[in-house]
């Protein structure tokens, strides 16, 4: 094997590591914020896939460019959709809520078939095939364009949860949201919000994920996993440790793909997961309880 | 500490014990003995290491320097589990039993711990004498979710007991009881002391100390300021002027309700009224904590709500700030109805609550604290509004950038209640901010509270030292099982006899 092929795989495991950390990163905040798990998250991330994909067919729109109207309208949807089905069944216990996001993950699977049928689908653009290159080095332009695009919003993520005075609210509701009500905080609309939140960075990833690779209804289900092993990893509540965690896994699953074969990905990732449960229960970055 | 024989070796010894958390030093060579076979204290204001030492001495936190002495063996290296075999056991400050499990369980779990080859008959006859021992015999198949807080602490030492400790320690296990608990408090302390075990307690409550304890230690920054026979400590010069304050030395008998003697302002009837509570009841699931309570706070006034552990005093002060709603009757706020109004709506409308157990957010910082409470227009006046809380708590101002995990007690409740100010509400409900605290810094903290009184902020103070309450209220309501049995101005109510039984629980 040649210094060129693995280096490009290495490389291009980083970038696509901080992909899979913008799709994580959405699974971690609601699972902090809300003490959700967000079962549905997988789907979401498939939505934005098939949403630039129609955006893009009756606009003609770029779908990097299309990324924030399509944030907007996963926000639009995904806020009163927790309103209606997730805060009425605030304060009763935690099964009750992931089950109503399991349903809907299995509703939408169903609508995606109703609506694109089960065929693969990919959001082709010029630039999803061209190479960029640095000296014999070589990894496909959109993952360049897709690792810059995620650590920004990553990064745009951190400063508004850790600068801004909704970020306050926020880290506020995940502590106590009893005492948070008590200083004014609208722990619903924090909720809303934060849900509307992860499911903005599912659905951005999904477009990146649908134009770097392929989609169908059922592929949620891998990078909800995937997802979770970052969330571990990186530890509950630490953006930073996400997006670290992200490009860890990218790249082991690089290297997986390269000894293995490229069958062999997601298990590679998987068995990384159960071992940082095993010897560190609060991921890498976690703090203990 | 000259005896015959082996009596000469403490049970406890430490020899040049340091604690460090970064930069700061909780405990500093700190070279102390406790003899055994007896009861010995541990005083000090808040954040002076004695939650440290507990640590150090149990195993849950690793010396920074210095060595740990149990019976003349060296175990400064020795896990908690290791030192529990000894025969270290000990309570936290906080009870934390497992709640979903039965009180018979929970003691079970301790004893399997250490001998989980016991016979099913054995373990069973000995949690039974352990719960009769630690008056649970009733309550052995209560969950402990559904045990008062004092019931809870005696878990906790029933749990420690389990393990049969030759040397127990009690972190703060008088906390936010009413004086009849405690007695029966100081009762099992004594009775637990069998003159082979030695028992270690850190409190802050006097009484406890004065009835149980041989031996006092005093630290004060991480150090040992004094040592030696309670009397003679309790009597120091230094001690009164760190710790107790002038009015704990002067009259070392418990002050009783009847001495009350300060002046006390006159009831107020004519001001407007600001809260209204007709015939509210609430509780959880099926129990009712609150029945039918109906009380009124006029502009400016300051109402204390009195009643012994269980009484449902934070369950009040949880449905007036509209953290539970009520499952009867009606609440009125400033002439609107604000019966099924949620916490944030009310904190909007100006009512602040200032929690039982401070719940300040741990990850945040100080100056993040207070902000959090400020909110729409008052955003604007950011700076001003913390240079308020900042003059009043100046300490909080040298503690800005530090994470609310950072602060000692005493200064978490001065953050709890400038966070409850800032926002400049018409009414504050303070539940229980005196508890955990150091007398002296409770003298401090209800100097604050007289001054805001004076300004004319309207308060409601929930409180577990009637003497306190009364001398700063105006009026008050006292709370048994959930009903207001009593109330009236401040007062009346200091020279009334029946208040003395309620609270005291003297007759039923």
């Amino acid at each position: 094997m040649s210094f060129e092929i693995i280096a490009s795989n290495l490389l291009s495991g980083v970038l696509w590591g901080g992909i899979l950390a913008l799709i994580a990163l959405g699974l971690s905040i609601v699972l902090g914020v809300m003490r959700l798990i967000n079962l549905a998250h997988g789907e979401i991330m498939v939505a934005g896939a098939y949403c630039a994909l129609v955006i893009g067919s009756l606009t003609g729109l770029d779908p990097l460019i299309a990324l924030p109207l399509i944030a907007a309208i996963m926000v639009v949807v995904a806020v009163p959709l927790q309103q209606l089905l997730l805060a009425p069944l605030a304060g009763k216990g935690a099964e009750a809520p992931m089950m109503t996001t399991f349903a809907v993950s299995l509703i939408l699977q169903n609508l995606f078939l109703v609506g694109f049928s089960a065929d693969t689908r990919s959001i082709g653009q010029g630039y999803s095939t061209q190479p960029f290159s640095i000296g014999p080095i070589s990894v496909p332009l959109i993952y360049v364009l897709g690792f810059v695009i995620s650590v920004g919003i990553i990064g745009a993520v951190y400063l508004l949860v850790n600068r801004s005075a909704f970020g306050r609210d926020l880290r506020a509701s995940a502590l106590d949201p009893v005492a948070a009500a008590s200083v004014g905080v609208n722990v619903r609309r924090v909720h809303a919000l934060t849900f509307g939140l992860g499911a903005a960075c599912a659905a951005t990833g999904g477009v990146l994920v649908g134009i770097a690779l392929s989609f169908t209804p059922t592929t949620g289900a891998a990078y909800l996993l995937t997802s979770f092993a970052i969330v571990v990893l990186g530890g509950m509540g630490s953006i930073f440790g996400t997006l670290v965690a992200g490009i860890v896994l990218g790249v082991i699953q690089s290297i997986g793909a390269l000894v293995l074969g490229d069958g062999f990905r997601d298990l590679v990732g998987l068995v990384l997961f159960l071992a940082v449960l095993a010897v560190r229960p609060a991921g890498l970055f976690g703090r203990r309880t | 500490m000259k005896s015959d024989g082996q009596k000469n070796v403490p049970a406890i010894e430490t020899r040049g014990l340091t604690k460090r958390y970064g930069g700061l030093v909780a405990v500093e060579d700190l070279s102390i003995s406790f003899p055994k076979g007896e009861i010995s204290g541990v005083i000090g204001p808040n954040g002076a290491g004695k939650s440290t030492l507990i640590g150090l001495i149990g195993g849950a936190l690793a010396p920074s320097a210095g060595e740990v002495i149990y019976y003349g063996e060296d175990i400064s290296k020795l896990p908690a589990p290791e030192r529990a075999r000894l025969g270290i056991g000990r309570t936290y400050q906080l009870p934390r039993p497992f709640l979903d499990m039965s009180v018979r369980e929970n003691l079970q779990v301790a004893l399997f711990s250490k001998s989980p080859l016991m016979s099913r008959r054995e373990a069973a006859a000995r949690t039974n004498q352990v719960l009769e021992q630690t008056g649970l015999a009733g309550a052995g198949n209560i969950a402990a979710r559904n045990l008062p807080l004092l019931r809870r602490k005696r878990l906790e030492v029933a749990r420690a007991l389990m393990l049969d400790p030759k040397l127990l320690l009690l972190d703060e296990v008088g906390a936010g009881l009413v004086d009849h608990e405690i007695d029966e408090l100081i009762a099992l302390i004594h009775a637990l002391n069998d003159g082979t075990r030695s028992i270690l307690i850190i409190e802050h409550v006097i009484r406890v100390v004065r009835e149980c304890c041989k031996q006092l230690a005093v630290l004060n920054f991480g150090k040992k300021l004094a040592a030696g026979p309670t009397q003679e400590i309790l009597n120091d010069d230094n001690v009164a002027a760190v710790y107790l304050g002038a009015a704990h030395r002067t009259d070392p008998a418990a002050a009783g309700v009847a001495t009350l003697t300060s002046a006390r302002r006159k009831a107020k009837p004519d001001r407007a009224t600001l809260l209204q509570l007709s015939g509210v009841s609430a509780g959880y699931g099926q129990a009712r904590v609150l029945d039918n309570i109906s009380m009124r706070v006029g502009e400016g006034e300051v109402v204390a709500v009195l009643g012994s552990n269980g009484a449902g005093k934070t369950t009040l002060a949880n449905v007036i700030a509209g953290s539970l709603a009520p499952s009867a009757g009606k609440l009125e706020f400033g002439g609107e109805d604000v019966t099924r109004l949620s916490g944030d709506k009310l904190f909007s409308r100006g009512l602040a609550h200032c929690m039982e157990g401070r719940r300040i957010f741990p990850e945040l910082t100080v100056e993040e604290n207070l902000k959090i409470a400020l909110r729409g227009d008052a955003r604007r006046q950011t700076a001003q509004r913390l240079e308020e809380i900042y003059t009043l708590f100046p300490v909080l101002a040298e503690r800005r950038n530090s994470m609310g995990t950072a602060l000692s007690g005493g200064q978490l409740q001065m953050l709890a209640i400038g966070r409850a100010l800032i926002s400049k509400p018409r009414l504050v409900i303070f539940d229980e901010i005196s508890l955990g605290l150091a007398p002296v810094v409770m003298d401090q903290l209800y100097a604050a509270l007289a001054n805001l009184r004076d300004s004319g902020l309207t308060m409601l103070v929930i409180e577990q030292d009637v003497e306190r309450a009364l001398e700063l209220a105006d009026g008050a309501y006292v709370l048994k099982q959930g009903r207001i049995v009593l109330s009236g101005d401040a007062a009346s109510l200091s020279r009334n006899p029946s208040l003395r039984d309620i609270y005291l629980g003297e007759k039923s």
